[in-house]
């Protein structure tokens, strides 16, 4: 079940929230938070920013950048006429830094809670800690 | 200036794969270390590999930074996620069997031996390539006698084999996925 907590007035695609609900099956890797947003500049962007238990084993990455993948026409994601879908991936401890220390692959998520622009998607109470970090 | 195709990839972990061979010698503990390190090699080509095979595909696009990290887990974790239930499904079901949770720890593990800057205060870990500290905290070199047994060679060949041969079927099978 994807719980809706948040609700602005971005759209969502149908596409990306079968994919959240797809990513949800996987046990080996909990999906403790999924939020969609919309990138300032890049308008036709909609990105889906996951934070995922044992991603990258765990580990923060040493280039302080987040994991990024674009989804290609072939993705099999439907999507609206013309937007184009970035899936960006990271762990608890990574998040909680990437927020502390203002790592440039944090700020458009940042801002785009600051314009109200996002929709969250997924997340458990039990996660309330990693929603409390990205409305402080 | 365009990323590199899947194919070439797949070619050069193949290199990696017939250097792992010549280069082992089962009488010879010195050459452990850099059988293991050409295996690693394979192993994070062909998942570099299967990541460009998807991008040629048109189904997902890892930034190009990444393709010069030695995160292979993380990379394979990415893939996994990028594949969509809809329209890629049985590509999605190879993947998710090639990179489920015992492959994931084995690629993990591997990919630990690359060696890596401790963090402050540290011990220097196990690895194929430099000088690093035992469980008494001495000095040793992966060259050295026992530093790699002939079980963790014949483990590590068996993933190298298996990762860069499943990568190679899938990538074979996008373009015809795209016809269909």
């Amino acid at each position: 079940m994807i719980h809706t907590i948040l609700a602005t007035d971005l759209h969502v695609p149908d596409g990306v929230r079968r994919l959240v609900k797809h990513h949800l099956r996987f046990k080996d890797e909990p999906l403790l938070m999924a939020i969609v947003f919309k990138p300032r500049r890049a308008k036709s962007d909609i990105v889906l920013f996951e934070v995922i238990e044992n991603f990258g084993a765990g580990a923060v990455d040493a280039d302080q950048e987040l994991f990024e993948v674009s989804l290609g026409t072939n993705s099999g994601v439907e999507l609206d006429p013309g937007q184009r879908l970035r899936l960006v991936l990271t762990n608890p401890d990574e998040f909680r830094q990437a927020v502390r220390d203002g790592w440039s692959g944090i700020q458009d998520l940042t801002k785009a809670i600051d314009r109200g622009d996002f929709k969250v998607l997924h997340c458990p109470r039990n996660q309330a800690g990693l929603r409390e970090l990205i409305n402080a | 200036m365009l990323d590199p195709p899947a194919h070439l990839w797949l070619s050069q972990a193949h290199s990696d794969f017939c250097a792992a061979k010549r280069v082992y010698q089962a009488d010879d503990d010195s050459t452990y270390c850099q059988a293991i390190a050409k295996y690693q090699q394979v192993v994070e080509k062909s998942v570099k590999a299967l990541a460009a095979g998807l991008q040629d595909a048109k189904i997902a696009q890892v930034s190009r930074s990444h393709y010069y990290k030695h995160d292979v887990e993380r990379l394979a974790q990415a893939i996994r996620h990028s594949l969509a239930p809809k329209n890629v499904n049985e590509i999605h079901s190879k993947v998710a069997e090639l990179f489920n949770e015992h492959y994931r720890e084995e690629i993990r593990i591997l990919s630990s031996f690359a060696p890596h800057r401790p963090p402050p205060g540290a011990p220097h870990q196990r690895n194929t390539e430099y000088p690093f500290q035992n469980a008494n905290g001495d000095w040793t070199a992966p060259a050295i006698p026992k530093s790699f047994n002939s079980q963790e060679v014949t483990r590590f060949k068996d993933l190298a084999v298996r990762i860069w041969q499943r990568c190679n079927k899938i990538i074979s099978a996008l373009p015809r996925l795209n016809q269909t």
